[in-house]
């Protein structure tokens, strides 16, 4: 054969919100890197809704800019609305959300990728994984693509997304693909059953799409953008943009009559599909199932852009025929006329139950091999990217000959979502709430740089502008907290004084007028670090409490076998998830207090 | 560690002396073992007790005694188990127990039926300490009476108490993480409603552990020796306040006096007996003190520390001193005892043994000294008897006491309009607290909830 073939450190496979991130992570820290997409379009491409953020969401977002990632800049760019979510409750809870410019988020994207050193973007349709073993021990060497070439390179991230022999459903109608318009990826479903991994299925669905022409949002509720839009990125300064408002409806009885009389004809209760989808996303038939005595359900019109009059319709995700579809919205206020432009559908898609990956999101079973975002059964752009450049990350390292790198449960959001999906796996697709935070109080979304930046300075993620940023930052808040202690105000320093409730920055500034000088960010930062002083003290406690156990290190050759007395139950648990240390240990389903112990005292 | 089906056996009830004893039996050859001792066994598989006889050796012979029997897996062990319940005699108890082990079962080593119930999912109570402290305790039988005890008064109400404190935190949780849904959640006087319940129910449920564990976590300190020994002025400053009436009269003290107090976090209830006195007579003041011989008797057998006083200006102080060791040696020989020379600001005490503990109430001389030796001493008690009983005990207790400080945060927080995810932290350490004993938290567990009764999601 005159196979041609190009040799890279990393090959990313998928362009979407987890291989993007992925590639530019890897390509940011030094490997050269090639990132293979079926179609160049779609890179950067928002599925489903047109947003970015929300809560807990946001927080990955300023965590991946914090890291250097693309997500924050891009969104900043194109944003047409920005909220931020839950401003009444405390910082730890203010999430940042914001509506894309659909079109111009993926153009954005595509275009930094396109400027990055070391990454070459190709359309390439990949056929098969390459595999060698070597003592017994199967790793990857590349892949092989339609044209008879080979991409090989000792590390692979796959980020297929939702492509897996992914099915449509709308109604009765069904349709190999995993994006309506497009194909499904069987080449690397084939390899991965051949390599023996294990696959499961979810679904999720999507709503339609209408046309704001036919809409008359006199009849809806108006929903603006906040007054002062705040940037997800630590690089953005102040955000300049005519906001575009979205609007809001709501379903009645009516409608809810009409899909309870066509419950026979929607997938998921035809029988016609029997995978889970997510439950914190339930199709309407859904709602109208699960909680018969609501008589409305509320949904929010949102532009998909600045040039375009396509509406999403968020909260009416559907795969009701289309005869249904188009009666459900003559009963709603405001769409009695709407258009539909794109039709609602359900996707099953294949993922692979992530308790297979190490910790870093490596296949315990093929050395080399890096999974990312849906195909590990998350959902979600914000999830994808966090996973996509903590993988793509760990595979420029390897290549490298360095340490893993993982951020902790108490360092990130990111943390959490890796370590629930490899210690945990997933029994729906995966989405990040707050609650599955245990330190929330430190995981707030304005000090994602101080508990990420450094560190992704070390890893070689950032630019020397984002360095000089943050370390300006940093010295203002050092600079504000000397100033704070040395100020006397009523016989206490100015910081005790600071948190007591009626005390604001700005009675602070009016009596110590020096800290006038001081930047907003690093002033906001000295006045969350002195009132939440006892909380985030407390939580720092547990924190140590947890990194006792995460030191018992049980090492990878560790036999559970020995003990005896250990639960089958357990023992197949532990033997199956591998936990790197006692801490990530405790946390398997199942596994009791009991065990850990067992396996304490043999680990002396 | 052991094979889990071997047959183990052990005196179950303390050695020391009781109306009854048990003996248990554990493991895949129970029926066998009691079938080979002469005992007529029932047909049913189900749970039974029974009257039966074992065959011991001469010269005790056969013992009568009543059987509890669990002849399938469906027993606190998870395996074939028995009970054999007759006299509190030691000799008759090692008999059955030897009788046993010719039979074909093994001595029990310390913790093992503890372990097995563990192993077997049996113990609600799971906790790596108890286990580690199980395979380390030092003595069996009363372990895991003590503990089983322990798990069936608290684990039942806790674990109620856990899933209400979850419950509420979905709504919470939902509150927070949902904010775009048009549902009100939960409002704050709901929420503080709900919270003044659950506490309520944790008061109810710390007083009765109180009353119902306290057996297992407080040690028993008697004060012994001779009227006017100053026993009840060393009381007084043991627990630093005036329980005890105090006299210069000898006999001043003529019923028990007990005072709970807490020595460097150890919970001691110190009994201040009537002094030891060879009074005889009829009068009434003779059989006043009589009867308080007796109660004090039984009060200083009962105690696991007995701190032996004598006054150190006493002229025969050695004499005195020999006949309180012949008396201490007499008494229960399990109690760690300590020696207490009193009053010794009033003389020079400097030439006496070093064994004795020079206090002086007065001038609080040695007393935290003495404290230190009390200290030293319950820390023997608890290796020797009750192993990690008292750590799993005070464990609980202090889970209470943190889960009813952490919703008390919660509801002043509440009140004081301070946002959800600070209500949620506090409930949170709550529950976690609960989980201590009853289970861990896992977020699925709120989440679970939250979807179970929401309809979330756009």
């Amino acid at each position: 054969m005159s196979q041609i073939r190009y040799q890279y450190d990393v090959v990313v496979i998928g362009a979407g919100h987890a291989g993007t991130e992925a590639a530019a992570a890897a390509a940011r820290v030094g490997a050269k890197t090639a990132l293979l997409t079926t179609n160049l379009d779609t890179v950067g491409q928002m599925s489903c809704n047109p947003a970015i953020g929300g809560v807990a969401k946001g927080q990955i977002v300023r965590e991946v800019d914090a890291l250097g990632g693309l997500m924050g800049e891009a969104i900043d760019a194109t944003g047409i609305q920005f909220r931020l979510l839950n401003v009444r409750k405390g910082p730890a809870m203010h999430s940042p959300r914001a509506q894309a410019d659909k079109k111009a988020y993926q153009n954005h994207i595509k275009h930094r990728i396109e400027l990055q050193d070391n990454l070459d973007l190709r359309q390439e349709t990949v056929e098969d994984l390459l595999t060698e073993t070597i003592d017994g021990r199967d790793r990857i060497i590349g892949v092989s693509v339609r044209g008879d070439a080979q991409y090989l390179a000792p590390t692979v991230v796959l980020t297929t997304g939702t492509f897996l022999q992914a099915i449509m459903h709308t109604g009765e109608a069904k349709s190999a693909g995993g994006r309506a318009g497009e194909g499904t990826t069987k080449g690397i479903s084939g390899a991965l059953n051949r390599l023996g991994f294990e696959i499961d299925r979810f679904k999720t669905g999507t709503p339609p799409r209408l046309n704001a022409r036919t809409i008359d949002f006199s009849k809806t509720e108006e929903q603006p953008g906040d007054d002062q839009p705040q940037p997800f990125s630590y690089l953005t300064g102040k955000l300049n943009l005519q906001q575009m408002p979205c609007h809001i409806t709501y379903t009645n009885n009516a409608v809810h009559d009409l899909i309870r009389e066509n419950l026979h004809r929607a997938p998921m209760y035809s029988g016609q599909i029997n995978t889970r989808g997510p439950r914190y996303c339930p199709s309407i038939e859904d709602k109208v199932v699960r909680f018969a005595d609501k008589e409305s359900h509320q949904l929010f019109l949102e532009p998909e852009g600045r040039e375009t009059q396509e509406v999403y319709v968020n909260g009416i995700s559907t795969s009701l025929p289309r005869d249904v579809q188009d009666k459900m919205f003559r009963l709603i206020d405001g769409l009695e006329n709407a258009s539909i432009m794109r039709y609602g559908y359900a996707v099953e898609y294949d993922f692979c139950p992530p308790t297979q990956l190490w910790s870093h999101l490596e296949s315990k079973a093929i050395d080399g091999l890096f999974l990312a975002g849906q195909i590990n059964g998350t959902t979600g752009y914000e999830e994808a990217a966090g996973q996509g450049l903590i993988a793509g990350l760990n595979a420029a390292r390897k290549v490298a000959g360095k340490d893993m790198w993982l951020p902790t449960r108490d360092q990130a959001y990111v943390g959490v979502l890796v370590d629930d999906l490899v210690t945990s796996g997933t029994d729906e697709p995966y989405r990040m709430f707050t609650s599955r935070a245990e330190y929330r109080l430190l995981l707030r979304q304005d000090n994602a740089d101080r508990r990420l930046t450094a560190a992704a300075d070390q890893l070689g993620l950032i630019t020397a502008a984002r360095r000089d940023r943050f370390r300006s930052k940093m010295a203002d808040i050092d600079r504000a907290m000397t100033l704070l202690r040395a100020a006397r105000v009523e016989n206490v320093t100015g910081d005790v004084y600071l948190r007591r409730p009626e005390v604001t920055w700005d009675t602070m500034c009016g009596l110590v007028s020096d800290l006038n000088t001081v930047d907003s960010e690093a002033a906001q930062q000295c006045v969350y670090d002195i009132k939440y002083e006892g909380y985030v003290n407390r939580q720092k406690m547990e924190v140590e409490k947890q990194h006792r156990l995460a030191e018992k290190i049980i090492p990878e050759s560790f036999d559970y076998e020995r003990i005896g007395s250990l639960r089958g139950e357990a023992r197949e648990k532990l033997n199956k998830i591998r936990p790197s240390n006692l801490d990530q240990a405790k946390r398997i389903s199942g596994i009791t207090p009991a065990d850990i112990a067992l396996v304490m005292a043999y680990l002396k | 560690m052991s094979d889990a089906s071997e047959t183990i056996v052990a005196i179950a009830s303390p050695t020391t002396p009781a109306l009854r004893g048990v003996v248990r039996l554990s493991g895949d050859e129970v029926l066998p073992v009691l079938q080979a001792l002469g005992v007529m066994l029932p047909s049913s598989n189900a749970a039974t007790a029974i009257d039966a006889t074992i065959q011991a050796e001469s010269p005790i012979g056969a013992v009568d005694g009543r059987l509890s029997l669990w002849p399938t897996s469906r027993s606190y062990t998870g395996q074939p188990s028995a009970e054999f319940h007759t006299y509190g005699s030691q000799p008759i108890l090692a008999a059955v127990l030897d009788a046993c082990v010719a039979a074909g079962a093994r001595l029990a080593r310390p913790g093992e039926f503890t372990m097995r119930a563990f192993l077997a999912g049996r113990l609600d109570l799971t906790q790596a300490e108890a286990v580690l402290g199980v395979i380390d305790a030092q003595q069996r039988g009363s372990l895991d009476h003590a503990l089983r005890q322990l798990a069936g008064n608290l684990s039942r109400p806790l674990e109620t108490l856990r899933s209400d404190l979850l419950d509420l935190l979905a709504d919470v949780e939902a509150g927070l993480d949902f904010v775009d849904e048009d549902i009100q959640f939960i409002s704050d006087d709901d929420l503080v409603n709900r919270l003044q319940s659950i506490k309520a129910q944790l008061v109810q449920t710390q007083q009765l552990m109180r009353t119902r564990g306290d057996a297992d976590v407080t040690t028993v300190v008697s004060l012994r020796g001779e009227p006017n020994a100053g026993k009840s002025r060393l009381l007084n400053r043991l627990t630093d306040r005036q329980v005890a009436i105090v006299a210069d009269v000898a006999g001043t003290t003529r019923d028990a006096v007990t005072a709970e107090t807490i020595i460097e976090g150890h919970r001691v209830k110190l009994v201040d007996t009537a002094g030891i006195e060879t009074q005889q007579g009829e009068d009434v003041d003779a059989l006043i003190s009589q009867a308080s011989q007796v109660q004090a008797t039984r009060a200083s057998d009962e105690a696991a520390v007995r701190l032996w006083c004598l006054d150190a200006t006493r002229s025969d102080f050695h004499a005195a001193a020999d006949r309180m060791r012949q008396l201490a040696a007499s008494r229960r020989q399990s109690a760690v005892d300590l020696w207490v020379a009193t009053k010794t600001d009033l003389c020079d005490s400097t030439n006496l043994d070093p064994t004795w503990i020079k206090t002086s109430s007065v001038a609080a001389d040695g007393i935290d000294l003495l404290k230190q030796a009390i200290v030293s001493a319950i820390a023997m008690v608890d290796q020797e008897e009750t192993g990690s009983v008292v750590g799993t005990a005070a464990r609980c207790r202090e889970t209470l006491a943190g889960a009813i400080t952490a919703i008390d945060q919660a509801v002043a927080l509440t009140q004081g309009q301070q946002g959800h995810e600070f209500v949620s932290a506090e409930l949170r350490l709550a529950a976690q607290c609960l989980g201590e004993v009853t289970g861990a938290v896992y977020t699925d567990d709120i989440l679970d909830r939250v979807f179970g009764r929401f309809c979330i999601g756009k």
